[in-house]
């Protein structure tokens, strides 16, 4: 029941609320993208909200919240607390990670509910096939850009405020997306593998269809490299997390 | 003041935040170096990619980052009650922590002209390399003004890490936005994007051709000054506001 412990710790803070008005903001931003040469369709802003998400929003934010509900029991001085329960640090840092998750889920989910509301009150013609479709890509792609990050938000885990290092490599690598996807690498690189598993249609990349299967792979690689990297920095019978 | 200055520094000594600092300032010259390497540019092709990527968009997130790290730590070791037991101006003690800030940012300058320099000696052109150094130094001092409003966020909040990171990152990105295309930006939005006005008032310095779309959204000396003096008085006021808040009782 430690889960639940950790979702109470959540609460206390305003961070949804600060989550939220920053994917507003991105949201806002592509209605007027979509919108620049007078079309608008659900599909055209699904597309370029799924790039926005993939260059600008998801890597950052993911690394920035995970790794600050980790970085709170540094903050609060609760380490000690957690190991006396006799909660190791895999545990405490998988916790986490699975409450980031839950999260991360809640806020595509919103943003999902809020996108629909808004193009159904301007009267856009939508189908409920189109619907179905913005929805599974939205959720997708949120535990897609959650897989590629794990790496970082685990490594930026060791130390006190790492997540900040942490979310600077996620910036970095999620702007080196923007030049690597259109060049027939998104599928080899973690940050865009996502775009295409969903068969992305990059209309504002130069309209290249991202399709293939090498985003399942690299998506595993990264699972995998991210289980090492918990075996190997989190010990289980250590507290190194005190030991600084 | 020098010494408060110094004080300061040595305080950085025991994080490894400046560490992070240079290892930020080399990330984007690897990807840059590649594509320069690739395709044969020379370097008004490296200077641009440097500016743009690395001065525009890695430093103020850096910088954003480092300040509220640098700013947060007296509460965070609660050492604020030991800082007011000794007779140290606050006021003093707030420009020593805005100089140290500036001086990092010059640091990061430092090692991006330098990696600039490298990629230059590899790709065998190292042409206008003191020019691109003083406006590289330039552009350090210049985002420090142009992340007032970041630092101003930072001084009124209470010790909210999360919040900051994300207002910092959210304010980058959207600077950033504005400096990758090459739409003009509306006369009231501009002191709320500093960043993008620095960018585009060096544009005629950094870009690789001055075409007759660049040099419609390049800023004249006069609009910047204008834009800058009002986000910096802007920032100020609050700077000023949130330290009376927080620091002087």
């Amino acid at each position: 029941m430690y889960l639940l412990a950790e979702f109470q710790k959540i609460k206390r803070n305003n961070t949804i609320f600060i989550v939220i008005v920053a994917t507003f903001f991105i949201n806002l931003m592509s209605v007027f993208q979509t919108n620049y040469d007078g079309t608008f369709s659900l599909r055209e802003y699904a597309d370029v909200l799924l790039w926005n998400h993939s260059c600008f929003l998801y890597p950052v934010m993911i690394t920035l919240i995970c790794g600050y509900l980790i970085d709170l029991e540094y903050k609060n001085n609760t380490l000690k607390n957690i190991y006396l329960a006799a909660i190791n640090s895999r545990t405490l840092i998988c916790a986490k990670l699975f409450v980031g998750f839950c999260f991360l889920l809640i806020i595509a989910i919103l943003e999902f509910i809020c996108s629909t509301i808004g193009v159904i009150c301007c009267h856009i013609e939508v189908s409920g096939e189109s619907v179905g479709y913005f929805f599974v890509q939205q959720i997708v792609f949120a535990v897609c850009s959650f897989i590629s990050v794990l790496p970082i938000i685990i490594f930026g885990a060791q130390k006190e405020n790492g997540y900040l290092f942490g979310s600077l490599v996620a910036a970095f690598l999620e702007i080196c997306g923007i030049f690597l996807a259109p060049r027939g690498l998104c599928g080899y690189y973690a940050i865009t593998a996502g775009l295409e598993i969903l068969n992305f249609n990059g209309g504002m990349v130069g309209g290249t269809l991202f399709s293939g299967n090498q985003g399942e792979v690299t998506l595993l690689i990264t699972i995998g490299l991210s289980v090492l990297l918990l075996y190997i920095l989190c010990p289980k019978n250590r507290d190194y997390m005190i030991e600084k | 003041m020098v010494d408060l200055v110094i004080e300061e520094f040595i305080k950085l000594k025991r994080k490894k935040i400046t560490i992070c600092t240079a290892l930020a300032a080399c990330m984007f010259p690897i990807p840059v170096a590649l594509i320069v390497i690739a395709n044969s540019y020379d370097m008004k092709n490296i200077f641009a990619m440097m500016v743009q990527l690395g001065d525009c968009f890695m430093m103020p997130l850096m910088l954003g980052m480092f300040a509220m790290i640098f700013f947060y730590m007296e509460q965070d070791f609660d050492t604020m009650k030991n800082m007011r037991l000794i007779p140290v101006s606050m006021g003093k003690w707030l420009c020593a922590k805005l100089i140290v800030i500036a001086l990092v940012s010059v640091l990061y300058s430092i090692v991006s002209i330098f990696a600039s320099f490298l990629i230059g000696l590899a790709v065998k052109d190292i042409s206008g390399i003191w020019s691109n150094f003083i406006i590289h130094m330039l552009i350090g001092f210049l985002m420090c003004a142009a992340l007032l409003p970041i630092i101003a966020l930072i001084i009124n909040q209470k010790n909210n890490y999360i919040v900051t990171g994300i207002v910092v990152f959210i304010f980058v990105i959207f600077n950033f936005i504005f400096i990758m295309s090459i739409t003009k930006i509306p006369v009231w939005a501009l002191p709320f994007l500093p960043i993008a006005a620095v960018y585009r008032f060096l544009l005629p310095y950094t870009a690789v051709k001055m075409t007759i779309y660049l040099e419609e959204i390049a800023l004249s000396g006069l609009q910047f000054v204008g834009v800058m003096f009002c986000s910096v008085f802007i920032s100020v006021i609050f700077i000023i506001y949130g330290f009376h808040k927080k620091y002087s009782r």
